[in-house]
């Protein structure tokens, strides 16, 4: 296990670079500097900007020191457009709005779509089954940005339950549409998983042992079905994050949360590239090391794999 | 008890039994296709708009980019344009119809009526009241409203999906091509050559691909040549397709590895066909099911991609427009003018949900374990 669990993480070293080398080089790519505004800068000014921001050393210097940094201080380089902050700050401003955000939304996707999943499991082919299955689809096929206005305009602008965007200071009523939104998705795919895998699993053997010695239906499912049909949820957790971080470039920017994603996107329309290679490889990481977790916890969980 | 048959019926009932056909692979799956409704409405449907986009120029007498100064942001209605009825005085002898904009909104007939009392065979025009030519319904135009400066809903719409539709189909083409080529390659060759290859996609898995196509975008934004409209969407194909290959890659290479070991393969290789031969013909028809299948499935993940980028302000440019674009600006504007937001949104959706339906409706249909 643990020699996995190295063999895995050495795995995830040269993918993280090719993330931060790729990211680096394709934003040097661009053409102009940073600092090409509407007003032309005197060029001795240029200079000493260039030379505070290592602009006038060689590309691979460059990327050194960029890379350095970041080991040695978690340091991303000062942000080229917020002038006073550097990306590390702007990271850190707008992380706790997002991991709240992202938490909640995990948490309410996971509860609601083990909860449609292993209903519908259990009422096969019936009205229920069709019923959740097609809601699913739904929350599938639609994108967020489609639902998160469409939300807001039934919630908040018509109904006027819910405030129609802001932060409110992270108040439950402001996040409450951000989250849903968010969470959809999520848990239309996690209810479709839990329902395949129950399914199966309710038609396995030991699922047949359990019931011809006597068990009740109840203690069927909760003690037999249920730890085996929600197995793949963990496998899942990796995904789920990658679906969650991209959703929520547009939760943020929609409801107009102060998040990592919506400096992220700003930075994307603005050219402030150190934030936006500063937040990728952010996600990155979080992504690959959460994919980790994931398949460690997959492998303590099932013997079946441990085995193999 | 049932009565022997004679000779003669027995032979009867075998050449009936041998002059059943056998059905192909193909004929089995088009049968099973077309039994499954929800794939068959789909189809249909995912035609109508196929067609309606194609036509989009010859379908209204709107440009997609003209503004309408006399019905800005108008909802959707059967509106007239006021400006061949002396408009403000017609507003204050009509209280009942509605501004909008500059224009006036009422029905066609209504519009005639009036036209007809005011300015028709015989009568004698009020004071004030400047006749125009007779309303035709050509001047009722705007039917799904304008946007907030002023341009045909329904036209932009069209286009819009024209751009998302094409953008899904190139895309998935560029995807569909890269993949089943390194997939077949991979899966073929196999040993080391497949190991390296199939690490390469795992790695380009791991990274949060949108990201990548955001920088892209990024980056390329102040290039002069990505700023023209035409190269940009291109540069989107592109950026899309080259990231969507990888699942497609794997798909083909997994199917690849077992049709390896099949024997005509074995037959072809000892007859001595080269290995890109059997690549090509051999192997690469063999996987085109599963393909098919994902193909289905990827476009409407493109489309979305695109709208995604769209929405974000990162994809097409004015004054090309798509769904996402247009979704986009409807949420901005959906506290006065929901319409921008619903249709645009409802189109996108029935689109989304028939190319889902007919993938699922492909996979029951081609699945052998399901037969």
């Amino acid at each position: 296990m643990l020699g996995y669990i190295v063999r895995r993480l050495l795995g995830a070293i040269p993918t993280l670079f090719i993330i931060v080398a790729a990211t680096f080089f394709m934003m040097r790519l661009a053409p102009g500097g940073p600092f090409d505004g509407e007003r032309r800068l005197p060029p001795e000014i240029e200079r000493n900007i260039k030379a505070a921001y290592n602009l006038d050393k060689p590309v691979y210097e460059q990327f050194g020191i960029y890379v350095g940094n970041i080991l040695t201080k978690g340091d991303f380089g000062p942000s080229f457009k917020n002038k006073d902050f550097s990306v590390s700050e702007l990271i850190m401003l707008g992380a706790p709005v997002s991991l709240k955000l992202g938490l909640m939304a995990m948490t309410l996707a996971v509860f609601i779509g083990s909860f449609l999943g292993v209903t519908a499991a259990l009422r096969q082919n019936t009205p229920t089954d069709y019923s959740v299955m097609s809601i699913a689809m739904v929350g599938i096929t639609i994108p967020t940005f489609v639902t998160a206005p469409f939300l807001t305009l039934i919630l908040g602008v018509y109904l006027g339950w819910l405030p129609v965007a802001g932060y409110g200071d992270g108040a439950a009523r402001n996040m409450i549409l951000p989250v849903v939104v968010l969470a959809l998705p999520q848990i239309a795919i996690i209810s479709r998983l839990v329902r395949g895998s129950m399914i199966e699993v309710l038609r396995s053997n030991f699922i047949r042992t359990a019931r011809a010695k006597g068990l009740t239906d109840a203690q069927v499912v909760w003690r037999h079905a249920l730890r085996a049909g929600l197995l793949p949820l963990v496998s899942y957790l990796g995904p789920a994050i990658a679906g969650l971080v991209t959703g929520s470039l547009v939760v943020e920017q929609i409801f107009g949360l102060p998040g990592i994603g919506r400096y992220f996107v700003q930075g994307a329309l603005n050219r402030d590239y150190t934030l936006v290679m500063g937040v990728v490889i952010l996600y990155a990481t979080l992504i690959i090391v959460l994919n980790l977790i994931a398949d460690v916890m997959y492998r303590v969980l099932d013997p079946r794999v441990r085995l193999g | 008890m049932a009565l022997p048959l004679s000779q003669d019926a027995k032979l009867e009932a075998m050449t009936a039994a041998q002059e059943v056909k056998g059905r192909s692979l193909w004929q089995d799956a088009r049968r099973r296709l077309f039994r499954n409704k929800a794939a068959v409405v789909s189809m249909i449907i995912l035609s109508i708009i196929v067609a309606l986009a194609i036509l989009a120029p010859s379908l209204s007498r709107h440009a997609y980019d003209a503004q309408d100064y006399n019905q800005v942001g108008c909802p959707p209605s059967w509106a007239i344009d006021m400006t061949k009825l002396d408009d403000l005085d017609y507003a204050d002898a009509n209280p009942e119809a509605a501004i909008c904009g500059q224009g006036i909104v009422m029905s066609f007939e209504t519009a005639l009526a009036d036209w007809e009392l005011a300015c028709g065979e015989g009568a004698s025009p009020g004071d004030g009241v400047v006749c125009g030519a007779k309303p035709t319904i050509d001047d009722f135009k705007h039917f799904l409203g304008t946007d907030a400066v002023g341009r045909d809903l329904w036209v932009r719409i069209l286009y819009g999906a024209r751009v998302s539709l094409s953008v899904g189909v190139v895309a998935t083409v560029v995807a569909l091509f890269i993949g089943v080529l390194y997939g077949a390659t991979a899966g073929y060759i196999g040993g080391r050559v497949d190991s390296v290859m199939m690490r390469f996609v795992d790695i380009m898995y791991a990274l949060p691909f949108i990201f990548f196509v955001i920088i892209l975008m990024t980056v390329t934004a102040d290039i002069p040549f990505f700023k023209d409209p035409f190269n940009r969407f291109i540069l989107i194909f592109a950026a899309i397709g080259a990231v969507e290959w990888l699942t497609m890659a794997r798909i083909v290479r997994g199917q690849t590895l077992s049709i390896r070991r099949k024997e005509f393969v074995e037959a072809a290789v000892a007859a001595g066909v080269s290995n890109r031969a059997i690549i090509v013909r051999h192997v690469i028809p063999n996987v085109i099911g599963p393909v098919i299948v994902f193909v289905t499935l990827t476009i409407p993940s493109i489309i979305l991609a695109e709208s995604f980028l769209s929405f974000l302000g990162l994809g097409v440019q004015e004054p090309m427009t798509s769904w996402g674009v247009l979704i986009s600006e409807g949420a901005n504007e959906m506290e006065t003018k929901p319409w921008m937001l619903i249709f645009p949104a409802l189109m996108m959706a029935v689109t989304l949900f028939c190319f889902n339906f007919i993938g699922d409706g492909l996979r029951d249909a081609l699945d052998p374990k399901d037969r």
